[in-house]
């Protein structure tokens, strides 16, 4: 059996048109290769993010004594027998030493921490921004320190477009091969792809707001709210609101 | 400095892809039978080729990195669930004449039936070693098998094609080429 000529001979049966475009392949291959990016560098930025609140947290916990050995065990209060020829008397109150009336009024603590920031709130505002931008159906989530919207921006039949803002902290632009940086007045923005960019503005908190446009399905026609100058103008929106 | 990048990287890949598109997507076909499957595969390889067109400093391997790219969809792809059940449908309600050996497309039509009957592991074996022409190193290699099983699999695979083709017998020698295993 010659394998080889029968498998030459399907080889070469005629092929339909191909429905491969070279441009479209690169694109996909290149978003690719971002996210699998985005991916690794969002876990060790999670991963440093966790060492350094954990070593934040020991260290604080350890400054409050929470380290420090117990104190003396609390003393047994053990009521007193009845003498029978001693008066009876009421117990005495626990001896606790009462400190003098204060003479002024006692203020509270004032913490040094920074106000914790609202999520909700935040979502609410991202939510009002991507309305202006025509973002509809806009669902928010919190979780892990992340904010997280989603709108439509666009559909047709079972076709959606989303616009995704994500507010977290992180770094917003690192020079790189696929990363375009630049300096605005709210701070660095790193344009993260070419063919569905995402656009990454960091606050000088450390916060780092990211805009980007998902397409579910075959959209025909110019895509809203994907171009760089489009997320960018949402994103310093964003940044004003947040 | 991205965009000139991507400009550059475009262009390259753009002028591999028109090169190489049309063999790509036969050698998918052989492994899967089915033209519409074939351009998922080749795509599948074109889009992992593209994803890593940067970082390939050996223009030379290009070749082998979209072979390995497209087998090992292949056989990932085969091995889904949805993809198995899909297998499993009837065969075609017309099956070509198989005892026309003038007639080149039938005897095509009569491979492609007899290879679906071949398990994907060892279809993808044959396919490498007697359609790419890999030796049993770069078989095993591609596949991340042994040597060993390389072997295995290409008498397996044979044997399975020798009794899907068996009503072919102008294709098929009586003295079988196991020296070619």
């Amino acid at each position: 059996m010659d394998v080889e000529r029968l498998l030459n001979e399907v080889g070469s049966s005629p092929a339909p048109p191909s429905r491969l475009v070279a441009a479209e392949l690169y694109a996909a291959g290149r978003q690719r290769a971002d996210r699998r990016r985005f991916g690794l560098r969002a876990f060790l930025a999670g991963l440093a993010a966790t060492v350094a609140v954990g070593g934040a947290g020991a260290t604080a916990y350890a400054l409050t004594g929470g380290f420090a050995p117990d104190g003396p065990a609390p003393v047994a209060v053990v009521d007193t027998p009845w003498s029978s020829g001693a008066p009876e008397t009421s117990a005495s109150p626990s001896a606790r030493a009462t400190a003098a009336p204060a003479t002024t009024r006692p203020t509270p603590a004032r913490s040094t921490a920074p106000p914790a920031w609202d999520c909700a709130a935040a979502g609410r505002a991202a939510t009002a921004v991507l309305a202006q931008h025509g973002g509809t159906e806009a669902v928010v989530t919190c979780a892990h320190g992340t904010l997280k919207v989603v709108a439509t921006t666009g559909r047709s039949g079972p076709t959606k477009v989303t616009i995704t803002v994500e507010v977290r902290a992180g770094v917003a632009c690192v020079a790189g091969q696929s990363v375009r940086c630049e300096d605005t007045a709210l701070g660095p923005l790193g344009v993260w792809g070419a063919a569905m960019p995402e656009v990454r503005l960091g606050r000088p908190d450390g916060t780092v707001i990211a805009v980007s446009t998902q397409v579910e399905g075959l959209w025909s026609g110019p895509v809203p709210v994907s171009t760089p100058e489009q997320l960018r103008g949402v994103a310093l929106a964003l940044a004003g609101k947040i | 400095m991205r965009a000139l990048a991507d400009s550059d990287g475009l262009e390259g890949f753009t002028a591999y892809f028109t090169a190489r598109r049309d063999v790509v997507r036969r050698t998918a076909y052989v492994l899967c039978g089915d033209w519409h499957r074939a351009d998922d595969l080749a795509q599948q390889a074109f889009v992992r080729l593209a994803a890593g067109w940067h970082t390939v400093r050996d223009r030379q391997a290009l070749d082998a990195f979209v072979r390995t790219c497209l087998v090992r969809a292949y056989i990932a792809d085969t091995g889904r669930a949805w993809r198995r059940r899909e297998l499993t449908a009837a065969a075609p309600p017309e099956p070509p004449p198989v005892d026309d050996g003038g007639d080149a497309v039938a005897t095509r039509m009569a491979v492609v039936e007899a290879l679906r009957s071949v398990p994907r592991r060892q279809r993808a074996v044959l396919v490498c070693r007697y359609y790419e022409g890999l030796d049993v190193a770069e078989t095993a290699e591609l596949l991340r098998v042994s040597q060993g099983t390389v072997k295995s699999q290409t008498a397996k695979g044979l044997a399975t094609l020798r009794v899907a083709l068996g009503g072919v017998r102008d294709l098929v020698n009586t003295r079988p080429t196991w020296e070619a295993i």
